[in-house]
């Protein structure tokens, strides 16, 4: 087993789980989940320090004492064994803590100290298993009565205790249980003058526990009471126990019966068989009531299927049975003093042949009843009653006579493996067949009748709708191959050998599941080991490895050409390939087929491709889509397999290949749905592959294939585009071969460019155009047109953003590959750059939100190319014109487009030679890791920017965007920035950034810039206290009154929008009070109390409330009246029609504002 | 829950055996537990309840049940008898009064249906001491041929030689499974 080391833990502790990131890189296809494979020491040591100090632990951490241990177990849970070196240190430790006398009456029962240690043993026992835990509890019998007082105080308790306290309760009946265990006649701890003995005392206190709900602690209290009973003094008891146990189950009626259930099948188990066998009848009468009554509930059908087997184990006597298959003698004592080998193969011969028969011959009709409800429940739909039904069909069959076992094979064999059998049947049946194979009561002579279902098993799978059950069957095939390896000699083995080895390998190659696939390669290494004979087994052991496995695209590349090498196995290959993978019902599958043959046709061309011939074409006229596309995309990937070896094909099926998009159309013509999706992504990938197999094309046949490329990359579905994408590179790549098919193809596509319905189809045709030959030349129509639908220029593709930006990649590219000569370059040089200048500035909107970030993307990309290839001719003022948008963009709100923009900075920033780069080793140092731009603190950084000239105005705009938006985060740290800068700006630098910032409110673009900067304002405001001493001087601030007055004034304005801009202004009323704006702003927001809107009076008279309180004479009657008034509601009707708040607005406005400019005149 | 599932449990489950140890009181049997152990014997006293004790022997984790031999606990004994993979039977080799009682009780014994297909091993103890009864009487005596059990003369002796105690039984417990 490979080695995981674990994670130191940390000072929490919390990431144990984490592999070391080196691991991880080495073999990660291997790693699905994390298993430890050893203790770790720092693990251990926190384990054995929790364990000592629980003495002396505080007891307020208790609770996180108990959370720690826990977690630190769960850890080891799948491999419970690696704590043993722990275990009887800690259990030592912590049971000595435990004080069970002490608290004789108190109300608590336990003190807080032994009831932890109690609860770190229960979370032990959970872990490990009670039967290992349980070994090292002291148990010495003086133990005894503490623990049974204990208990029986925690059964006298309240019944809110009684539920709650399980776990510390579960682990003293455990405790109790290796008490009883003793050698020890119980009677004679009874004093004579008490009423009952301790053994009943015992029985009275644990019977309640069972009828509490579901849980762990049935399991205790039914093994003690199972304990109790198989002792010689106990036996007597049984029979009053299982009437009472049957009574109960009887008045129980509907209420499921776990606990009564559980503890008949711990009698069954320990309690001796001839003291149990009388009440066998009684017990298997009840457990047929609850079979009829609760068989609905899957829990009690494996509990009933335990009952069965046991039952049945009872009734018969565990011999071993004679006839019972044995691999050879497997005595070494034998073998060492008996070297004569005649003397071994004669003994051999007596047991197998002449010895006696053993085995009960006529079994009591309960046990074939119970054999037959074994055999009912190993078709049954949970997995966990099919798992418990084999075993007990199994250990039953061990102990019958050699003609029964027979019959319950052939039965077996004949009932659960039909073909329309589910797969719960044919799993139950495996997982039967591989218990019997391994307790030996499989014969030989069955082996021919069963290897034949266990091949068909192998690759089982039931179609349910678009998906298949069984996997499991698959695995527990494998199961039954591993037990026959384990069980069978070579020679018994031999004839099913290969098929056996060329199953398994298939199996852990191709199987859907990782599972299975590790199952398989699990059970040929066993093979391999313990039978032998198999060709080649060690190397393909090593190849199909445990861990090689678990990687699916590399069993179908690599490692079946890797299997391939030897021949014998690769016609099992391909056949499995061909009959269960072409026509997999999971389309990925089909995909992978599709790369195994690819693969294979590389190394054996001629094979691969006569059983392609001979299987895959005939698929091809099968009308059902998904075989249709299972074919043709293995037909693809073989032919390019074949062609990269230059394998020659008959030319007349090379026509049919190359026809065969064109055969096809009609089909994708007419399904319009799921499968015609199917078909034409099947068909895009054959065409992509085809394309670089250099057949002879011509232009007929390339048309119908950029049929199939155009219809994929207008797709609306992404998963399409992408695949027709892929395609258009290659397919669009032959033109170069094919004369005068070139202009035909462009112009059908600048018609679909020109006239498109949706815009998908103009997105894929900018796509395929993207992806012309050099050789083919462009027009400059061409350029005019894409330029048109970059600018935006037709008002219904207003929305049309992706087209656009596809257009702005394809136009990029055409111009880098092109050869314009230098007049016609120049010509067209000007116009792509203000296109892409436009594209820059695209800000489109919709449902979905800022849409136009994918043109701005690609623009800043496009910018950056031209940049890069024409340093020689840009002007320095491009530059700066360009530079400045992009830094603008990498101040914006969306991580991924500042991640662009400034890995285009960065590039931009390589070339040196271009004219007029300012500060460039400051952006240099800005701009260093693009991949940290992603993270919204980076915006932070930028602030340096803001005072640098060319770029400080787009550095302020991008910051604001972001500032102003609504994730909180990114607006943050933008704010941050913002606020930084102006703290330390000169007055003049203020006051440019306000000049820049008002430029907001009075641009078109209004809404999407103004709202920002409103929501900006009211925090960047009072940092610029020049503006607020001298407010009159600024027409910044005039400007931005008049605008919210605007706003304001508008009768439908939004409430929200109103808000902002009482919250951008009132900053304003901490100016001079003299000043005429501070008396603009009193307006305005006055006037705001009488606003519809109660939300925007409330905000108003806040407001003003918090301005008047700062005032240097505070007038208290007004403050008052702000106060009091309801400005929340519609308000009581006062005379006049008016109600409370329009009283209320008239009268501060009288004050405010009539008043002040009386005084003033 | 799938076969990968089975092979773990059983690895794990391939590494644990179950070994009681049983015989009459006084013939030894915490001091051969103790002794495999390596711990001290000098203070062994009666055993009136059981000890269990987990002692690692070439990667196998040997868990040890040695219950106590009193005539009142021998009825106590088929409390112990799930999955036991071997039984080790202590014999007092000085014990010549009662080594038919010693006979008896093992027959008894292995007359169990719960210890079928278990090992047995006849540990003649106290060889050391000069009137012991040598081992091939003592196998004799218990008429082991039927039962098909290793040979008893390669037996270990418990004696002063410690060494050759513990070589043999390695051996024999090496035998044992």
């Amino acid at each position: 087993m490979r080695e995981l080391l674990l994670i130191e833990p940390g000072p929490n502790g919390f990431e144990e789980k984490i592999e070391s990131p080196q691991q991880m890189d080495e073999d990660e296809d291997g790693v699905i989940g994390c298993l430890p494979s050893h203790l770790q020491t720092s693990h251990r040591i926190e384990i054995q320090n929790i364990s000592t100090n629980v003495r002396f632990e505080d007891e307020k951490n208790f609770e996180k004492v108990q959370e720690r241990f826990k977690k630190l177990l769960e850890i080891y849970a799948e491999q419970p064994s690696l704590l043993d070196p722990l275990i009887p240190e800690t259990v030592f430790n912590l049971s000595s803590v435990v004080n069970l006398t002490a608290n004789d009456g108190h109300p608590k029962i336990l003190d807080e100290r032994s009831a932890l240690a109690l609860m770190l043993l229960f979370t032990l026992i959970k872990i490990r298993g009670y039967k290992t835990i349980m070994k090292f509890l002291p148990r010495e019998i003086h133990h005894l009565k503490p623990i049974v007082s204990c208990l029986e105080q925690y059964g006298n308790a309240s019944p809110a205790l009684q539920s709650c306290r399980i776990c510390e309760r579960t682990t003293l009946l455990y405790w109790l249980t290796i008490v009883c265990m003793n050698p020890f006649d119980l009677r004679r701890l009874d004093a004579n003058d008490q009423e009952t003995s301790t053994l009943k005392r015992i029985l009275i206190m644990v019977k309640p526990l069972l009828s509490v709900t579901h849980s762990t602690i049935h399991f205790a209290a039914a093994r003690l009471i199972a304990e109790c009973i198989a002792r010689a003094e106990g036996q007597h008891l049984c029979k009053e126990v299982i009437d009472d146990c049957i009574a109960k189950i009887c008045t129980n009626g509907q209420k499921e019966s776990f606990g009564e259930l559980i503890l008949i099948l711990n009698l069954l188990k320990h309690v001796p068989r001839q003291v149990i066998a009388p009440f066998v009848n009684e017990i298997s009468s009840i457990v047929s009531l609850l079979f009829e009554k609760q068989k609905s509930n899957p829990l009690i059908r494996k509990y009933l299927s335990k009952a069965a087997r046991r039952i049945s184990l009872v009734m018969l006597s565990p011999t071993l049975c004679q006839w019972r298959y044995q691999r050879g003698r497997r005595k070494l004592e034998e073998n060492i003093t008996n070297n004569d080998m005649s003397r071994i193969s004669e003994l051999e011969a007596n047991m197998t042949q002449e010895g006696p028969e053993q085995g009960e011959a006529a079994p009591d009709s309960l046990v074939q009843r119970c054999i037959g409800l074994l055999m009912q429940f190993l078709n049954d739909n949970d997995t966990a009653v099919r798992w418990s039904a084999a075993k007990g069909i199994g250990r039953i069959t061990e102990r019958l006579h050699r003609e029964l076992a027979a019959q319950i094979v052939s039965t077996l064999l004949k009932n659960n493996f039909l073909s329309t059998n589910g797969y719960a049947s044919w799993h139950g049946g495996c997982l039967a067949l591989a218990e019997l194979s391994w307790r030996g009561a499989l014969l030989p002579e069955h082996l021919t009748a069963a290897f034949s279902v266990i091949q068909n098993a192998l690759t089982f799978e039931e179609k349910v709708g678009r998906f298949a059950w069984g996997s499991c069957v698959r695995d527990a095939a494998c199961f039954v191959l591993w037990s026959w390896a384990r069980a069978y000699r070579r020679e018994d083995l031999q004839q099913y050998l290969e098929k056996t080895a060329t199953g398994l390998i298939c199996c852990a190659l191709f199987d859907r599941e990782i599972s299975v696939r590790r199952a398989a390669s699990a059970t040929f290494q066993e093979l391999v080991g313990r039978v032998g004979g198999i060709s080649h087994g060690i190397e393909l052991l090593t190849l199909v490895d445990y861990f090689a496995v678990s990687n699916r695209r590399k069993c179908f590349s690599l490692l079946c050409v890797a299997v391939s090498e030897f021949y014998e196995y690769l016609p099992a290959l391909l056949d499995h390939l061909i009959e269960f993978k072409v026509c997999h019902w999971d389309e990925k599958m089909r995909v992978m087929c599709g790369l195994a043959f690819e693969s294979l046709a590389t190394r054996y061309p001629r094979e691969t491709w006569a059983r392609i011939l001979r299987t895959v074409f005939p698929l091809l006229k099968k009308a059902h889509v998904p075989v249709m596309h299972g074919a043709l995309f293995t037909l693809a990937h073989t032919l390019r397999g074949l062609s990269s070896v230059n394998f020659q094909i008959e030319s007349h099926i090379v026509k049919e290949l190359i026809i065969l998009p064109r055969a096809l159309q009609p089909q994708v013509n007419s399904n319009k749905n799921l499968q015609g999706e199917l078909l034409r992504l099947a068909l895009s990938h054959y065409v992509a592959l085809l394309s670089e197999c250099n057949f002879p094309i011509d232009a007929e046949e390339f048309n119908s294939w950029m049929y199939i490329v155009e219809s994929c990359c207008c797709d609306e579905k992404e998963a399409i585009r992408l695949a027709g994408n892929e395609a258009a590179e290659k397919v669009v790549g032959l033109l170069r071969n094919i004369p005068n098919c070139a202009p035909i193809v462009i112009n059908n596509l600048i018609r679909v460019l020109k006239e498109p319905s949706r815009e998908w189809q103009r997105g894929g045709a900018c796509q395929i155009l993207e992806n012309l030959p050099i050789s083919v030349p462009i027009h400059s129509d061409l350029i005019d047109l894409f330029c048109t639908i970059i600018t935006r220029s037709v008002k219904a593709e207003e929305k049309w953003a992706f087209a656009r930006a596809c257009a702005v990649k394809s136009l990029s590219q055409i111009c880098k590959r092109q050869r314009f000569n230098s007049e016609e370059w120049a010509m067209i040089k000007k116009k792509i750059f203000n296109v892409f200048m436009v594209a820059l500035d695209d800000y489109t909107e919709d449902a979905r939100g800022d849409i136009g970030r994918f043109v701005r993307c690609e623009a800043m990309k496009a910018m950056t190319t031209m940049l890069c290839d024409e340093k020689e001719t840009i002007t320095k003022d491009e530059v700066t014109q360009v530079l400045c948008q992009i830094i603008q963009q990498s101040a914006e709100k969306i991580g991924r487009l500042r991640e662009t923009a400034a890995t285009c900075i960065k590039t931009i920033l390589v070339s040196t030679t271009l004219p007029g780069l300012n500060n460039v080793d400051l952006l240099r140092e800005l701009y260093a890791c693009p991949d940290l731009f992603i993270y919204d603190k980076q915006l932070y950084s930028l602030r340096p920017l803001l005072s640098i000239k060319p770029y400080s105005a787009s550095i302020l705009h991008g910051l604001v965007l972001s500032a102003g938006g609504i994730s909180e985060v990114t607006a943050q740290f933008a704010l941050q920035a913002l606020h930084e800068y102006l703290d330390s700006a000169t007055e003049s630098e203020a006051e440019e950034a306000m000049a820049i910032l008002v430029k907001f409110i009075q641009s078109p673009a209004s809404p999407r810039l103004s709202l920002p900067l409103l929501r900006v304002l009211s925090t960047i405001l009072p940092r610029i206290p020049h503006l607020l001493t001298h407010p009159d001087r600024s027409t910044e601030i005039l400007n931005i009154l008049t605008y919210c007055r605007k706003v304001l004034s508008n009768p439908r304005v939004s409430p929200v929008n109103a808000r902002l801009c009482l919250n951008a202004i009132s900053p304003l009323l901490l100016s001079e009070p003299r000043s005429s704006t501070w008396k603009f702003t009193m307006t305005i927001i006055v006037s705001c109390l009488s606003c519809p809107y109660p939300a925007v009076r409330c905000a108003s008279a806040e407001t003003l409330t918090e301005a008047l309180c700062t005032m240097e004479i505070v007038d208290d009657e007004l403050i008052g009246l702000l106060s009091d008034t309801q400005w929340q509601g519609s308000g009581t009707m006062a005379k006049g029609g008016e109600t409370e708040w329009q009283r209320a607005a008239l009268e501060i406005h009288q004050r405010l504002i009539v008043g002040d400019t009386r005084a003033d005149g | 829950m799938g076969l990968l599932t089975v092979i773990r449990k059983m690895r794990a489950k391939e590494r644990e055996i179950r070994i009681l140890i049983l015989g009459l009181d006084n013939a030894g049997k915490t001091t051969v537990t103790k002794k495999f152990l390596g711990e001290d014997t000098s203070k062994v006293e009666p055993t009136f309840g059981f000890n269990i004790e987990t002692v690692e022997f070439q990667n196998f984790n040997l868990n040890l049940w040695d219950v106590g031999g009193q005539r009142s606990l021998r009825s106590y004994w088929k409390n112990y008898f799930e999955q036991t993979e071997a039984l080790v039977w202590v014999v007092d080799s000085t014990d010549r009064e009662r080594l038919q009682m010693c006979a008896e009780e093992l027959g008894k014994l292995l007359q169990e249906e719960r210890l079928l297909g278990a090992t047995l091993l006849v540990f003649a103890n106290k060889q050391d001491i000069r009137s012991a009864v040598k081992c091939e009487d003592i196998a004799k005596n218990f008429e082991l041929g039927r039962y098909q059990v290793a040979p008893l003369e390669n037996l270990p002796v418990l004696g002063n030689n410690w060494r050759k105690f513990t070589r043999s039984d390695d051996m024999a417990l090496r035998r044992c499974f």
